[in-house]
């Protein structure tokens, strides 16, 4: 009775110090805790339409509503021109990496500070909850997926060996909202002005990305200026892979995933040095 | 196997102290200023003195427990007891110094649990085992335990957010005591629930330290700590100031230190919510000549005054005041009642106080606390623990006959006959 559990297994030993690198990720660690990933991830998709009357159809309707507005403003009052697609599919396809890219942003952002009852209290890698957060925005993307399949019956378009490309472009476009989305985590719990920042700076990117219009319309001597959005090269490769419509946009996309890895990087960086003392400021 | 469980190396804490002046924007400015003055000599590699707006909240603190301990952490308000737990619970990283822990750590810091509001309790059970480092499997097959202990059954599916805090922090000892911790920090969450299921939670905990795992816990409740641990220390202002040791040793060094600098914040001691229309706002113990006493003397008079508030300008009827007189294990050892002595009080004027006068105080030498209850018609409406914890010296009770050394806990007045 008395070691019975010690005598189990070896023990796990930890050290509890002072951290002084910047780059001190225990990986180890983050996957002992995988099943907390899950059960936060998943309890963020409960938690998202608790209380609401209409549920999960909410999933289905948002996406379906903002291609209707896109299609009324910008496709049949504007008659922006759309790489010669019938503008349902353009905008909708647009939105597939952007919704999956600013909603894991905004989740991810606020955070943090949503749990400030799990940070002042207990331990695990903080760094769990924004990437949960982030997470739990696949499952809306995979319903969008399948609408999508079901537009393109509509609609009569060819799948071409493209869309192979798919599940590497969402990497990148989940990669580069954890990598933002970690930063403002972080703030957040530091100055609560972050949480107001955020907004704006997705309708701010929104308008610079090539959703409701094709990059096209950027006269050349401005390319330059507009490809530093890392999110057109994503979105473009979007089109590419599943309309087949642009070429493909090798240049914006390499850009495209530099700037994901190098900003994940900042992010994990910055993170690691603000999470120890996430408890004493929330 | 290591030889210990846990073993803490000087460890320290240092926390940032707020700019006090200002208010809004300015005092923000102010911090931000600071923040921005802070990272910039990091990245330029300079020394940054924090000295001025900092303060050491837990300073070289090292103690060593091994399989089976049941330690009690033992201090004021504000001594550091939580900060230690907060650092090996990991939830916040020493300054200082470190800890080596082996195995796993389940903690219940303070009041509160950790569990999330929306989510129904059996949610929150699986997210707490999650987080402590379970897997579901394990989960699953204690589940049903944890749900029986806790008492919780009937509220499985409602929402956290509905429940007492009683049946929350019942749920969460529950969790962490059945997740078989090697480590379990417990944070005076004990106070919280009813007596039953404290007296349950003790059991637990010593099943706990007999299959092998290792206690901290942090308590007021000398009672408590004096029957449950087998080891404790005092610390105070960051600082240890008693090394791990014998218990009673641990708890006398409490009491005397506590005892020198007096004036107990009764705000920080009241013990639940004043709820009627009454409350107690001061305590002092007083001399014939109305000075506040520090120590208290055997065989002399002393009077305990009890300053109260009542939210209206009538009088405040059926009142009973209890003086509540205990020894350092925390047991009652005299009780002044007023009803039973007087019968019930009528405070007149809604601002006042009533002294309790004792001729001469029966109380042998040693350490003693206070605990004042107030009740309205039978109903408790106000009460405080450790109102006053001091020491009471030898006097002439018996008439100039010193007494050498303790011998229980009061003197009673008695004549010897010789026939």
């Amino acid at each position: 009775m008395m070691n019975e559990i010690i005598n189990q297994k070896p023990l796990r030993r930890t050290v509890i110090q002072p951290v002084k690198n910047w780059f001190g990720i225990n990986l180890k660690e983050l996957w002992e805790y995988r099943e907390l990933f899950w059960i936060l991830a998943l309890r963020e998709v409960q938690l998202r339409y608790r209380q609401t009357l209409l549920g999960v159809i909410w999933v289905i309707l948002q996406p379906l509503l903002t291609t209707a507005i896109f299609t009324v403003v910008f496709g049949i009052l504007m008659k922006t021109q759309s790489d010669n697609v019938n503008y349902v599919l353009f905008a909708f396809v647009g939105l597939l990496p952007w919704s999956v890219f600013s909603q894991s942003l905004q989740r991810a952002g606020i955070s943090l500070t949503r749990e400030i009852n799990l940070i002042t209290k207990i331990f695990f890698p903080r760094i769990i909850i924004p990437i949960a957060s982030a997470a739990s925005t696949l499952v809306d993307f995979l319903v969008s997926l399948a609408i999508m399949a079901i537009l393109m019956v509509v609609y009569q378009v060819h799948l071409s060996i493209n869309i192979l490309t798919l599940p590497v472009l969402l990497l990148f476009s989940m990669l580069l909202s954890i990598g933002v989305g970690i930063i403002f985590a972080a703030l957040n719990v530091y100055y609560r002005d972050f949480t107001y920042v955020l907004p704006f700076l997705i309708q701010v990117w929104m308008y610079a990305s090539p959703l409701a219009y094709s990059s096209k319309l950027i006269p050349p001597s401005w390319t330059w200026i507009y490809d530093l959005n890392p999110l057109v090269g994503i979105i473009n490769g979007f089109r590419w892979a599943i309309l087949g419509t642009t070429d493909f946009p090798v240049k914006s996309l390499i850009y495209s995933i530099t700037a994901s890895i190098v900003l994940l990087i900042i992010g994990l960086a910055l993170f690691r040095r603000l999470e120890r003392s996430f408890a004493d400021v929330i | 196997m290591p030889e210990f469980i846990l073993c803490v190396e000087n460890i320290s804490k240092r926390y940032r102290i707020l700019p006090t002046t200002g208010k809004g924007w300015r005092k923000n400015q102010r911090v931000l200023v600071d923040d921005i003055a802070r990272v910039t000599n990091q990245l330029l590699g300079r020394k940054y003195s924090e000295k001025k707006v900092s303060f050491w909240a837990l300073k070289d603190v090292s103690f060593q427990a091994g399989q089976g301990d049941i330690i009690g952490v033992i201090g004021r308000n504000g001594a550091g007891k939580s900060t230690l737990l907060k650092l090996l619970g990991r939830v916040t990283e020493p300054t200082s110094g470190r800890a080596i822990i082996y195995g796993r750590v389940g903690s219940l810091l303070e009041v509160g649990t950790g569990f999330h509001s929306e989510l129904t309790g059996r949610e929150n059970i699986f997210i707490s085992g999650a987080i402590i480092g379970m897997s579901t499997a394990e989960i699953k097959r204690k589940f049903d335990e944890i749900v029986a202990f806790s008492g919780v059954e009937e509220f499985l599916d409602t929402p956290v957010k509905r429940y007492s805090s009683g049946m929350e922090v019942r749920l969460a000892f529950s969790v962490a005591a059945h997740l078989k911790p090697q480590v379990l920090l417990v944070d005076e969450v004990l106070a919280v629930g009813d007596v039953a299921f404290q007296e349950k939670s003790v059991q637990k905990i010593k099943e706990v330290s007999e299959g092998g795992g290792t206690i901290l816990f942090i308590s007021h409740n000398m009672t408590t700590v004096s029957s449950l641990c087998n080891k404790a220390m005092v610390l105070d202002h960051g600082k240890t100031i008693f090394p791990l040791g014998p218990v009673r040793d641990a708890i006398a060094t409490y009491l005397s230190e506590v005892g020198k600098s007096q004036q107990v914040q009764l705000e920080e001691s009241r013990q639940l919510e004043a709820t009627g229309g009454v409350k107690i706002t001061g305590f002092s113990v007083r001399g014939v000549d109305n000075t506040i006493l520090e120590t208290l003397t055997s065989g002399m008079p002393v009077k305990f005054q009890v300053e109260y508030t009542g939210e209206q300008f009538s009088p405040i009827k059926d009142i009973n005041i209890s003086i509540l007189i205990k020894n350092l294990r925390g047991d009652v050892i005299a009780n002044l009642n007023s009803l039973g002595t007087v019968g019930p009080l009528k405070l007149s004027a809604y601002k006042g106080v009533v002294i309790c006068h004792v001729a001469k105080l029966p109380l042998a030498p040693g350490s003693i606390s206070i605990s004042l209850i107030l009740e309205q018609a039978g109903q408790v409406v106000d009460k405080i623990e450790d109102a006053f914890i001091g020491i009471v010296d030898m006097g002439g009770h018996y008439e100039g006959n010193t007494l050498k050394e303790r011998n229980g806990w009061v003197l009673i007045d008695h004549d010897w006959l010789i026939k």
